[in-house]
């Protein structure tokens, strides 16, 4: 009779009881869950409107600030750039890239001689230039004939 | 008597016993339904996580844009501007900005005046914080060789809309 009654204080004893609140708490979690994607769900319509809203800028955005995987394609960019400008390429350096965390800044430093006058042109064109480019120093000089100098020191920055 | 009570209790328990496990597993069952639910939505929600994850990056780049592009100095308008300023005569020779904006133009022109007067019109310009004539001397053959030191100010406005 001894032995029948522990085996039923066992069977419904303080295990049970802990398989139950275990599974209260299962469920709690998981309707807490659900709640968080219920209230994604509800509010689709005006997440899908904000996007296509923003899609445009977006776009330009990514453009704007590449991957960091893109930076060979940026940098052959800008090359082409800098060969299609006036004047004579003398020097172009890629210097060590600096660390942002959630970005870095590619600095790069150019050399250009030969050239007749003041370079309106290729500025105008690096600061149109797809990707995020900040010229964060010139140096012109003018010179006899096509003498003329330019150094650019140039930041283009990434997406990390 | 006593085997009465003790057997009572013997199935007063095993009762007990039964309703426990009755209980749990409906529980599991309601969990398992809750599990569906939850797969269901996850499923549902995932095209909008991928939207609000787009949309929270696209944020990110913009405030990392913006922010660098406030401090944009060395803009082709504010070139142009720098050397349109000078009046007819005076030549610049040597313009150069470095990364804190300070300008140093180097030039000459056919008098004093012209050379004092390009520093003036300079300081006039919105994105010149400050500019001064540091040196400037006249010559036997009336040249004067001139040298300004300005200070650019941040980009107005920032220049997303120029990139």
């Amino acid at each position: 009779m001894i032995a029948l009654i522990t085996c039923c204080l066992k069977l419904g004893g303080p295990s049970s009881l802990r398989d139950i609140r275990n599974l209260y708490l299962d469920q709690s979690r998981i309707r807490a869950e659900i709640g968080y994607y219920d209230a994604i769900i509800a509010n689709g319509q005006q997440l899908t409107d904000s996007y296509l809203e923003k899609e445009p800028d977006r776009q330009r955005y990514t453009i704007l600030l590449p991957a960091a995987d893109q930076q060979p394609e940026a940098i052959g960019n800008l090359e082409k750039l800098i060969c299609s400008g006036p004047g004579r390429l003398l020097n172009m350096r890629v210097n060590e890239k600096s660390d942002y965390g959630s970005y870095s800044a590619q600095n790069i430093s150019i050399r250009i001689g030969s050239l007749k006058a003041f370079p309106d042109n290729l500025i105008s064109q690096l600061e149109h230039f797809p990707h995020l480019l900040i010229i964060e120093q010139i140096e012109w000089q003018a010179g006899e004939a096509e003498a003329g100098a330019l150094n650019l020191s140039l930041s283009l920055y990434f997406l990390n | 008597m006593m085997i009465l009570f003790y057997l009572t209790i013997l199935v007063l328990l095993i009762l007990f016993c039964l309703f426990l496990d009755g209980y749990i597993l409906n529980l599991q069952d309601e969990r398992e339904l809750l599990k569906k639910e939850l797969a269901a939505k996850t499923e549902a929600a995932a095209p909008l996580i991928a939207i609000s994850a787009a949309l929270e990056s696209c944020k990110h780049q913009t405030e990392i844009a913006d922010n660098l592009l406030s401090g944009y100095l060395i803009k082709t308008d504010h070139l142009k501007a720098i050397k349109t300023s000078a009046s007819p005569g005076l030549q610049i020779n040597y313009l150069a900005i470095d990364a804190e904006g300070k300008v140093t133009l180097r030039g000459y022109g056919p008098n004093l005046q012209s050379a004092v007067h390009y520093a003036i019109k300079l300081q006039e310009l919105p994105f010149i914080g400050k500019a001064e004539l540091t040196t400037a001397d006249l010559n036997e053959e009336s040249s004067c060789f001139f040298s300004i030191r300005a200070d650019l100010q941040q980009a107005v406005g920032g220049a997303v809309t120029d990139q």
